[in-house]
């Protein structure tokens, strides 16, 4: 179809009948494929359609190749195809184009191969994120003649139908009001008011305000356009302003669909929303794809200075030190090992801390629960996104690995594991594990990864001995009276205690034993409640009134019942009432 | 209010007829009234007291349908001309995008006429609208009554229009006036569309 160059967006009469099916055509224009993709005209002869195709024709971006034909042109052409056995070229040449125009689509009716092809190439130019715009005569729902795949395919972007003027005749907009009557008065008062409308409303602020409420529907941020709006005088580079926003919006849009590839979470980030936003949209993926996203550290709840050193965890202790001054070189991998509650867990996210703070935080250091490793390799292996996992955890500097005996009989966690601890060695990066037991002790560990744990330093951590004890009593019990604490501590640290975790357990069992019955912790009360806790006094009861204290009802400031009870008759009703 | 949104395509001017008492200001929309067709006008709302004087404020709003794409609408309102209803004329007259001013052509009603041309400035400046900037016909009514009764133009244009704006000689109970200078404000109102559009969106 050849395009005739009056037929632009300039020279088309907007009205309400035929508004949002310019707005659509507008943002068409501005930014092919990003939004309205297939965009389906509706409207009768006459009212404008074929005048708003070929004003998207000329209205995009200049460089463009745009496709516009009607639909007997369209079905011609393939005619003409099958007859010389040219469809391939001419194909090709349909999905690539980057804007593809068919006008009067109800002319396809009884030609059933060019509706086979024209569906195809609308699902194939939708999923590659080209433009489509068709036009038809009439609601697709009367489309009786065309095949049924066409019109779903037509119909999955966004269809507009175009009304027939109000006020003017078809296709025509005169830009003067219907009188609809009245007097001579009211008629020349309308002519005078029209002259005076078309004379001042101001077109490029139309055209500004059309892509404003096309792109804000479509959930872009505007502000650059809104500020344009506020303009006392047409800005002399508003229509390239409106391709640029257009041009942004698309790669944004491509954008998006990369960062997603890299990282799901990713999906309408608002970065990707707002044009003003291109550059940290592009840092987002650039980060997005060389895994980068945020890494768990060590927790900074645990410090090398707030562990306390014993016979029982010396040797740990030293590995740990020498880890922290030379990472890489000495003792890699490092292996704690030991039962729940020695104070592994503290060891490792403080020689994670020691490790990044030597760097001045320049160091990734990475702390990571064993189990939440295997759940985020499922999660990336169910997402696709095993690459970017991958890549991700190999630009470590340190890797901490916490409980790793939990991995046992999880086969291609281990695999993971195996290969990542093997590329860290290999690029000399710190690796330490925590575990329960010794890879060798485990049943359900792979040999190779067994082996490649075996090649570095495993060292044990102990229940404390009774110094350690001692030290670690004295430090927990902060807060007792002076007098008691030799004897209590002494007491105390005769006992067996598993480790940290059982030392600080008992400290708050007794220190609410004390409280309950109001006295202060004492040997005594240890004694009492570690040894013969069926002898150990109940807690006090709450104050029980017989008899249900009440306010008069003649104190009229207090009319709610609620707020008159100011002693429970029982702890029952008092419980009741706590829970209501 | 917004006078022109380019987002909805709409076009709404205020208009307030604003007046002595007894001036003509409701007798104006009447005729308005009477010659629209049904279709572009909605239904007046007038409360007046039983004598017939404006109590608070009508209303009478004109639906010109599409101009130039633009759903256009007039909403013309009165102001009582009482003394006592000046919270009623300082709330009508809030965001008024034109102003006519409706003026007794009785010689004796010259200095209500010059008082409730002052009243009117007064309220504007209340409200910190500059006079000077807004659009502002004036109207002689009841020029239609005994030439030994009333002024004319010229003596009334000496005494009101020291501004010099556009003003029109009317007979708004038959009607001869009323229009033009309904198009005389209309006119300056919709020159201001390029002006006041930029925060209207």
């Amino acid at each position: 179809m050849a395009v005739d160059a009056r037929m632009q967006f300039e020279t088309y009469a907007v009205e309400p009948a035929n508004e949002a099916a310019v707005a659509a055509a507008r943002a068409v224009a501005d930014a092919p494929g990003v939004t309205h993709n297939p965009l389906l005209l509706i409207g009768g002869a006459g009212v404008g359609k074929t005048h708003l195709l070929q004003a998207i024709a000329q209205g995009v971006e200049r460089g463009l190749v745009v496709e516009c034909l009607t639909a007997d042109e369209f079905a011609g052409r393939w005619r003409a195809a099958l007859d010389t056995g040219a469809t391939a070229p001419l194909l090709d040449q349909w999905r690539t184009a980057d804007v593809l125009l068919v006008d009067d689509l109800q002319r396809l009716s009884g030609k059933a191969a060019a509706q086979d092809v024209l569906a195809g190439l609308i699902a194939e130019r939708e999923s590659a994120g080209r433009q489509v715009v068709v036009t038809v005569d009439r609601p697709p729902a009367q489309l009786d003649a065309l095949d049924a795949v066409l019109i779903e395919r037509v119909t999955t972007g966004m269809a507009v139908e175009i009304g027939p003027p109000a006020d003017a005749a078809p296709g025509h907009d005169s830009g003067a009001p219907a009188s609809g009557g009245g007097s001579l008065d009211f008629q020349g008062f309308m002519s005078d008011i029209a002259s005076a409308v078309a004379e001042h409303v101001e077109g490029w602020k139309m055209r500004v305000a059309e892509a404003v409420s096309s792109w804000h529907a479509a959930g872009y941020r505007t502000a650059v356009l809104e500020r344009l709006m506020d303009e006392q005088e047409a800005p002399s580079n508003y229509e390239a302003v409106l391709r640029g926003f257009g041009a942004t919006v698309r790669r944004l849009k491509e954008l998006e669909a990369e960062a997603v590839t890299a990282d799901p979470a990713l999906a309408g980030h608002d970065a990707f929303r707002d044009p003003e936003r291109l550059r940290d949209a592009e840092a987002m993926v650039q980060r997005a794809r060389s895994g980068a996203g945020e890494l768990p550290g060590p927790s900074m709840e645990f410090s090398r200075t707030g562990f306390e050193v014993g016979k029982s965890n010396q040797r740990a202790v030293r590995a740990a030190d020498a880890v922290a001054a030379e990472p890489g070189r000495r003792y890699n991998p490092l292996l704690l090992t030991g039962p729940f509650g020695v104070g592994k867990t503290h060891l490792l996210n403080a020689l994670g801390n020691e490790l990044a703070d030597a760097s001045g935080g320049a160091a990734v250091v990475a702390s990571v629960h064993a189990q939440a490793f295997a759940d985020e390799f499922l999660t990336a292996l169910r997402d696709g996104t095993l690459d970017r996992w991958r890549q991700r955890y190999r630009r470590v500097d340190a890797l901490l690995m916490d409980d790793m005996h939990v991995v046992a009989g999880k086969d291609r966690t281990q695999v993971e594991l195996f290969e990542l601890v093997s590329d860290l060695l290999d690029a000399g990066k710190q690796v330490v594990v925590a575990s329960e037991h010794a890879p060798r002790d485990l049943p359900g560990v792979d040999e190779k990864l067994r082996a490649v744990f075996e090649g570095g330093l495993a060292v044990d951590l102990s229940p404390p001995d009774a110094a350690l004890k001692d030290r670690l009593y004295r430090r927990f019990l902060d807060g007792v009276a002076a007098g008691q604490v030799d004897a209590l501590v002494s007491y105390l640290s005769a006992r067996p205690a598993t480790g940290v975790a059982e030392i600080i357990d008992t400290v708050h069992r007794l220190t609410a034993a004390a409280d309950a019955v109001g006295n202060p912790l004492t040997v005594e009360v240890a004694k009492r409640e570690l040894e013969e806790p069926e002898l150990a006094p109940a807690p006090l009861p709450t104050p029980v009134r017989s008899a249900p204290a009440v306010r008069a009802a003649s104190d009229v400031f207090f009319l709610d019942d609620e707020k008159v009870v100011w002693e429970w008759r029982d702890v029952a009703s008092r419980v009741i009432e706590e829970l209501r | 209010m917004s006078l022109v949104n380019y987002a909805t395509r709409e076009i709404t001017c205020k208009i307030v007829y604003y007046g002595p008492g007894r001036s003509g200001k409701t007798t104006n929309l009447h005729y308005i009234y009477g010659q629209v067709p049904d279709d572009r006008k909605g239904k007046m709302v007038s409360l007046a007291t039983q004598t017939d004087r404006t109590l608070f404020f009508d209303f009478l709003p004109l639906d010109l349908g599409a101009i130039s794409g633009f759903t256009t609408k007039f909403q013309l309102y009165t102001v009582p001309g009482q003394v006592y209803y000046q919270s009623t004329r300082k709330l009508v007259l809030q965001g008024a995008d034109g102003v006519v001013f409706v003026a007794d052509s009785q010689r004796r009603q010259l200095d209500e006429n010059i008082e409730s041309f002052q009243d009117l400035h007064a309220n504007l400046a209340e409200q910190g609208v500059d006079a000077r900037t807004m659009p502002l016909v004036i109207q002689y009514n009841k020029q239609d009554l005994p030439r030994e009764l009333i002024m004319s133009r010229d003596e009334l244009a000496e005494a009101i229009n020291f501004r010099g704006v556009p003003d029109y000689p009317a007979d708004a109970l038959h009607g001869p006036g009323v229009f033009e200078t309904l198009r005389g404000i209309s006119e300056i109102v919709l020159k201001r569309l390029s002006a006041s559009s930029g925060s209207a969106r």
